[in-house]
């Protein structure tokens, strides 16, 4: 009998089973993921990275008004809702672009580290080789440069300000791929090191990009600049963030000189000599959103078939959710058809009739009752779902959104339709106010020192002519005499012209106004229009400037918080 | 970690030469391993000192185990308490079992049916042999790298030799809802929501003509009250019976055992298609001898479920839509536009379906017309094994080989219909006009949905030595390997499970005891040079009863017993190659107006080359005995866990301007301990016995160990319950505007009289998320059952209860968070208003989003403490002599109730189901007949 012998071999042999554990009956399974060698030898996966970065750029816009003087929402609960009652924190940021734009500018200087190697041609048939992949690699640097100073932007802007020590500080200014084995507690730059940053990638992107991509005969520059390329960053785009950029750095409070209003002024001057000035502004850019192709907008993304705006906005008799209210304040700045504000002594102003008379943007830009979609009426009134908070889709103000919404769009269940929509990152209205605005402070209303053709009076005559009230106006014509006066002006117009486009809530921080100022609505009750108190606002004095998050300053303790929070 | 299984397997031989050389062939006298002890079987808490126990890959007898385990053995105990499920089987038994299949809070314990991790739901209690619950490290780790949060072991039935039973179970009974949600009628509502409006600065909503109308209720197309949880839609009861019949039997070279049972509910709802749930199981094991060493068996189990539902969520709506939201349904002879009314359906015969454009799913809708789904689910198992009888090698030696597949099926077959609702309006003569919203669409055919389908295969070898030397030393030997793969069609990857471990257990003169097991684990979740796991323990026991000093007037047995192990897991890592950096395309960019795209390249894991096993370290100690002249038994153990090393995120360790892309990391540390306690004491008498037993189990949790930041030293989650209450200290409801002055700034929106009020923890003059501190604890800290069983002749009453404290809840559902267009539940009756500031027991109405008094705060926080009546069940057996002439052996009739009874300060909020089905009673009679 094998005994002890037999016993042994079995245990040896189960030993052995034991030691070849490497057997493929154990191993997890191949699913053949990538790791970072394929950046080196797979030109998609290599522009991938820089992609990524444009994946997380907006795609329409956020309705951050809800939190100004300009609207409310009727969404409870929603963030910009709290935020704007009260709520805005270190703890509570709705504002905050801080962990998207940190982890694209990661992949972006992720990026710009392996493009160096990245081999974008492979074959001899599309032209040389090397000529296309030195091409490639400068155009590709280049659009990650402007990608990355358009994602420092919106950090300045949202997260920077005057520290708790009193100075004026940025960001994390990150300008290679961080490895987080090192130390990686990083104080923040100042305001002025994250400011030429951004001019400093703008610039360097500017030289290897043209203004637009075009076809050409050369087949090296057909491939690598050909117009197969629009919607990806141009020098337009850059042209354009620099001029944005300027106008939002002049007009801080710790800047105090005129050389970043000159700037300004310069940048969006420049850009605006190109389309020949006043004359090349687009007849039709009151309503831009109508036509992707309008000659008005600078830079945009893809247009897509959707009706999501109009789900989100139209009133409920129109099946919609009429989510954003603008509001009577809003409304109030409209001026006349005859150029004077509406509390005016000139202006013919009828609180009877509170439409009447009035810009015809307010027609074009939001529905009051009796105002239309392409003919179909909405009544605000007791009689009908679209009355102030009759259902939780209701408006709030008594006012409804028109601008940015398609009215051709049917949304009732029973036939359905979509319509094109797309989203403008830069449209030259934009441009035109930056310029008047910046001009006016360097050099005043009227004056044209580099000769480019155009005054600010004469932009926003131009602008008024354009939505309808006829020019020369005597408001204007006021207005033109003295600075202040024209700021004032300006400022109105910026907050007409680019209503709903995101620019309010930024814009009342950076001209110092009243933050607080009670969101007012219309109730029509017995055919007369009562003015209501709709929302309060709840500002402290240090939100000027939006936070760091309380937690990254606690995971990172070289991070010094904005002031006041 | 390789070069230490190594070791171990060289130190495993080694020892079994040493074992071999001493011992092998000087004796191979035979003795029973039982002492002499014995005590009649006690039924509630089954401690047989004889009685032999199913442990992982064998069987030892209870007196001869070392670690923590307890036994139940459904035979015994169905014959007083006829459970329906598995859960309540063991609920409230066991001590250190703390509810559903959780040990000692470590979270759901691995259910392992007939040698195989299967899911508890696939057998029905009839077919249940015996159920281990294995708490300790010792005792469960032969499952492997699974079973790190103890195991609960599941035995089924087998035929035995010349012993032919058939038996069959019936019963019936009938479910009655112990409570609805209670929601304010229309016209209430409409007083109230118009409060909450000008609490906010609105003018009323609804006029007193319309609130009006509504209380007069003459009029319901116009003024809507729609009540749900009435007889419109309820019925009283809802039915379920179940019928069981077994049979087994054979020779001695092959048996049977086969058991059929059905289950069938009914449905709660008054209207539309039937609901219905039915479930069918079957389960056939077969034993039989190939040749005279080798005996095989082939198991099969099949279950089938079938789930007839109707296209809606009648409780969930029931609980949200505002009782004035539609006119449910419009009497169509009110109607007058002719063509209208033929493009709609009516339903109850002249009715149409009343809605709006925000609501147009209406009960009366799609319980009539929407269609159907109906749920269909399919397990089948599949069991086969070897056992080789080895002792022409040496005696004592087996191999036992088990090949298991299982499949699952499951899918859904739909018919979705549409259908269209109406709004009526009424013009200035009040005459109604309807408008149409959407259209009548009515499927003919039906559809397969949501098919998923999962295998499992598993193998396990077993090589098993037993034997006794010289009368006084018993050795068991078992090495085991065991494999598994499970796929299924929602997974990219085959999860895979490898372990081989071994079990050594040695009694000298059934006084000491020694059983070291340990498990050798491989995961291929881990980098290569981390993948094997060691996983050593041991269990030390004592039956100082045994020794002759001892003396037994009083204590008739006791044994010590102490044991403690490391047990290595990867459970928690839920992803493969985690190790590794992982580069991955998804989707990017498009240009040139979708002319162009390319996809996003993004780093999906920051690899960690060395992530490893997460462990659980345990002691226990404790000890059973037997006292009174047995008839008292109590048994006890104290067990301190430490979840170490645990895989988590290092999402909160590194700043997020660094990209956000984080790897995992073995960091964070659990701590659990506590107490069991099981006593049973029975006494018989001529005519009448009585048992009365407890078990319970006393611990605490404790987070020793996390990557935290936070501003304020009570933020800190360590040393915290792990599973707790986190919120604002509320202090009261704001009295006034001098109130709100005089106390620190509230961030969250703007408070007026009557809001929550709240402790500024750190004063800083402002309450906002630092306030936030630990108010109680989430989970039960003692918890436990108790039972009583009495014979009297033919007669026995069964009462089991459970009970739990120190746990505490949140009412933050939307019953009782009630703001903004939310239903308004009875809850808001006692608001703060002016004059109420002093009784007020909820904040004041808010007709919008209320960020202040609506987020986790002591205000909403209640005792979820609870002592239930789970079971009570009275039972006649009828004498044996009524039946002799029909072959019918024995004959059971019983009345038995379930959850008749609760006891608790917040019973009302412990037994409210909002959204879903309610909680029920259970009232039954049933019938057991064995022929």
């Amino acid at each position: 009998m094998l005994t002890k012998k037999s016993f042994l071999i079995i245990l040896i042999t189960l030993g052995f089973i034991v030691s070849s554990c490497e057997m493929d009956f154990l191993q997890p399974f191949d699913d053949n993921h990538s790791s970072a060698e394929r950046l080196y030898y797979d030109s998609g996966f290599a522009e991938g990275l820089l992609i990524r970065a444009y994946r997380d750029l907006p795609n329409g816009y956020s309705f951050d008004e809800a939190s100004t003087d300009d609207a409310v929402t009727n969404v409870e609960g929603n963030n910009y809702r709290r935020m704007g009652t009260g709520e805005w924190s270190s703890r509570y940021d709705p504002m905050s672009i801080w962990n998207l734009a940190y982890t694209n500018i990661y992949y972006l200087n992720y990026f710009l580290e392996i493009n160096p190697s990245a081999q974008y041609a492979w074959d001899e048939a599309n032209g040389p080789v090397k000529e296309r992949n030195e091409a490639f690699r400068k155009r590709f640097e280049a659009e990650a440069l402007l990608l990355r100073a358009w994602y420092n932007f919106e950090l300045l802007k949202r997260h920077g300000g005057i520290a708790e020590d009193g100075n004026p500080t940025g960001f994390v200014l990150l300008e290679n791929k961080v490895d987080i084995n090192v130390d990686y507690n990083l104080p923040r730059n100042s305001y002025e090191e994250c400011v030429q940053a951004i001019y400093s990638d703008i610039e360097k992107a500017l030289l290897n990009l043209p203004d637009e991509y075009s076809d050409s005969e050369d087949i090296v520059q057909q491939i690598v600049f050909g117009s197969q390329n629009k919607n990806r960053v141009n020098g337009k785009f850059g042209k354009a963030l620099k001029s944005r950029v300027s106008l939002h750095v002049a007009s801080q409070p710790f800047y105090t000189g005129n050389e970043y209003w000159e700037k300004a002024a310069v940048y969006a001057g420049a850009l605006l000599s190109e389309i020949g000035g006043v004359s090349g502004m687009s007849p039709t850019g009151v309503e831009f959103w109508k036509n992707e192709n309008d000659s008005e907008i600078l830079w945009r993304r893809d247009y897509s078939e959707i009706n999501s705006r109009e789900v989100a906005n139209f009133p409920p008799t129109l099946f919609g959710q009429g989510q954003t209210n603008p509001s009577q304040n809003l409304v109030d700045a409209f001026p006349m058809v005859n150029g004077y504000p509406i509390n005016a002594e000139e202006s013919g102003y009828d609180a009877n009739q509170p439409y009447a008379g009035r810009d015809p943007r307010l027609k074009r830009y939001i529905i009051y009752n009796g105002n239309d979609f392409d003919g179909r009426v909405i009544n605000i009134n007791d009689e009908t779902d679209d009355w102030n908070n009759q259902t939780v889709y209701s408006t709030r103000t008594g006012y409804y959104l028109k601008k940015l919404l398609q009215p051709s769009v049917n949304i009732n269940p029973n036939v359905m339709s979509t319509a094109r929509h797309f989203y403008p990152f830069f449209r030259y209205t934009e441009i035109f106010l930056n310029y008047a605005e910046a001009a006016n402070e360097a050099w005043g209303p009227t004056a044209d020192p580099n000769g480019y053709g155009f005054t600010p009076a004469e932009i926003i005559s131009a602008l008024r002519e354009r939505a309808g009230i006829t020019q020369p106006d005597e408001f204007i014509i006021e207005s033109s005499t003295s600075k202040e006066l024209m700021r004032a002006l300006i400022q109105n117009e910026r907050r007409i012209e680019l209503c709903f486009e995101g620019f309010r809530f930024w814009d009342i921080r950076r001209w110092g106004m009243d933050l607080n100022e009670t969101v007012n609505g219309v109730l029509l009750t017995n055919e007369t229009y009562n003015v209501v108190e709709v929302e309060k606002r709840n500002y402290k004095s240090h939100m000027n400037f939006g936070p760091i998050s309380q937690l990254e300053i606690l995971k990172a303790d070289k991070l010094i918080q904005n002031k006041g929070w | 970690m390789k070069h230490m299984y190594k070791k171990y397997l060289l130190s495993l031989s080694l020892l079994c030469l040493i074992i071999s050389k001493t011992l092998l062939g000087i004796n191979t006298g035979t003795k029973e391993i039982n002492g002499d002890i014995t005590t009649k079987d006690s039924i509630t808490l089954n401690y047989n000192l004889d009685s032999i126990v199913h442990i992982p890959y064998g069987v030892v007898s209870k007196i001869n185990a070392a670690n923590d385990i307890s036994v139940i053995y459904p035979n015994n105990t169905l014959l007083f308490d006829n459970v329906s499920n598995g859960y309540e089987l063991i609920n409230g038994k066991v001590p250190g079992l703390i509810g559903n299949t959780n040990i000692r809070g470590l979270g759901g314990a691995l259910v392992v049916i007939d040698g195989i991790p299967r899911e508890l739901s696939s057998v029905n209690i009839q077919e249940i042999e015996q159920i281990t619950i294995l708490k300790d490290v010792n005792s469960s780790l032969l499952y492997g790298t699974r079973a790190d949060k103890g195991v609960i072991l599941i035995k089924t039935k087998r035929g035995k030799p010349n012993e032919k039973r058939i038996s069959g179970f019936f019963e019936a009974g009938i479910n009655d809802p112990i409570s609805y949600p209670t929601y304010l009628g229309s016209a209430d509502y409409m007083e109230l929501f118009n409060e909450a409006r000008v609490n906010n600065g609105l003018n009323p909503l609804y006029s007193e003509d319309v609130i009006g109308s509504t209380r007069a209720g003459t009029d319901r197309v116009r003024f809507p009250d729609m009540n749900y949880y009435g007889s419109e839609f309820l019925k009283e009861f809802k039915p379920t019976s179940r019928f069981i019949s077994e049979f087994s039997g054979g020779n001695r070279d092959a048996q049977y055992y086969l058991n059929l049972g059905w289950y069938h509910t009914g449905t709660l709802m008054n209207k539309g298609r039937d609901e219905s749930y039915n479930k069918i199981n079957l389960r056939s094991n077969i034993d039989f001898k190939i040749i005279d060493k080798i005996r095989a068996y082939v198991d099969v189990v099949g279950v089938f479920d079938f789930d007839n539902r109707v296209n809606g969520n009648f409780f969930s709506d029931a609980s949200t839509i505002r009782p004035n939201a539609y006119a449910p349904l419009i009497d169509s002879s009110l109607v007058a536009d002719k063509a209208l009314l033929s493009s709609g359906t009516f339903v109850e015969g002249k009715y149409l379906v009343g809605g709006t454009s925000i609501y147009r799913n209406n009960p009366y809708g799609y319980l009539n017309l929407g269609g159907y789904n109906n749920n269909y689910g399919i397990v089948v198992q599949f069991n086969n094994g070897y056992k080789i009888d080895m002792s022409s090698i040496t005696e004592g030696l087996s191999l036992n080989l088990n090949v298991s597949f299982d499949f699952y099926n499951r899918f859904t077959a739909s018919q979705t219909n549409t259908y269209a609702v109406f709004q009526p309006s009424w013009n200035d003569d009040n005459q109604m006009s309807l408008t149409k919203i959407g259209e009548d669409f009515f499927s003919g055919s039906q559809e397969i949905r949501n098919s998923y389908l999962n295998r499992k295969f598993s193998f396990s070898g077993l090589l098993d030595y037993q034997k006794v030397f010289r009368n006084d030393h018993a050795l068991s030997l078992s090495l085991l390997a065991y494999y598994d793969t499970f796929n299924e069609t929602s997974g990219f990857y085959t999860s895979k499970h490898a372990h081989l471990g071994n079990r050594f257990n040695y009694v000298y003169k059934n006084k000491y005891i020694v059983d070291f097991s340990s498990a050798i684990s491989y995961s291929n979740k881990l980098a290569p040079e981390n993948r094997l796991g060691f996983s050593p323990s041991v269990g030390l026991a004592w039956v100082i009863s045994e020794e002759d000093f001892f003396n037994k007037t009083f204590i008739n047995f006791l044994k010590l017993r102490l044991s403690g192990g490391i047990m290595n897991t990867d459970v928690t890592i839920t992803d493969y190659y985690r190790y590794e950096d992982i580069f991955e395309q998804q989707w990017g960019y498009s240009w040139y107006d979708s002319g162009r795209s390319n996809q996003s390249t993004v780093v999906s894991n920051a690899g960690n080359p060395n992530l490893f096993y997460e462990k659980r370290k345990e002691y226990n100690v404790g000890f059973e005995s037997l006292l009174f002249n047995k008839e008292v038994f109590l048994e006890f153990s104290a067990f301190h866990e430490l979840r170490s090393d645990r895989v988590t995120s290092s999402n909160n360790r590194y700043p997020n301007y660094l990209g956000g892309i984080n790897p995992l990391i073995n960091y964070a540390e659990n701590k659990f301990s506590g107490i069991e306690l099981g006593v049973t004491w029975r006494k018989n008498f001529t005519d009448f016995s009585y048992e009365l037993g407890t078990s319970m189990t006393i611990y605490q949790t404790e987070i020793t160990k996390r990557d935290e930041y936070w501003p304020e030293e009570y933020l800190y989650r360590v040393g915290n319950p792990i599973n707790a209450n986190w919120g604002l200290e509320a202090i009261g409801l704001f009295e006034d505007e001098s109130d709100i002055q005089n106390h620190a700034i509230q961030e969250f929106g703007e408070v007026q009289p009557g809001d929550i009020k709240y402790k500024d923890q750190n004063k800083d003059g402002v309450v906002n998320d630092n306030d936030i501190v630990m108010l109680e604890n989430a989970s039960s800290t003692f918890i436990g059952g108790a039972s009583l069983l009495l014979n009297y002749k033919n007669f026995s009453l069964y009462v089991h209860s459970t009970f739990r404290d120190g746990s505490y809840r949140m009412a933050n559902s939307a019953y009782y968070w009630v703001y903004g267009d939310r239903k308004y539940s009875e809850i808001v009756k006692n608001r703060w208003t002016e004059q109420t500031s002093k009784t007020a027991t909820y904040p004041r109405l808010s007709s919008e989003y209320n960020s202040n008094n609506f987020r986790n705060s002591s205000y909403w926080i209640y005792d979820n403490s609870l002592i239930s009546i789970d079971r009570i069940q009275l039972n006649y057996n009828f004498p044996k002599q009524l039946f002799s002439k029909f072959f019918i052996q024995n004959m059971q009739v019983y009345a038995r109730a379930s959850n008749v009874m609760a006891f608790a300060k917040n019973k009302d909020k412990i037994q409210l189901n909002v959204g879903s089905e309610p909680q029920y009673k259970f009232y039954a009679l049933g019938l057991k007949v064995n022929f």
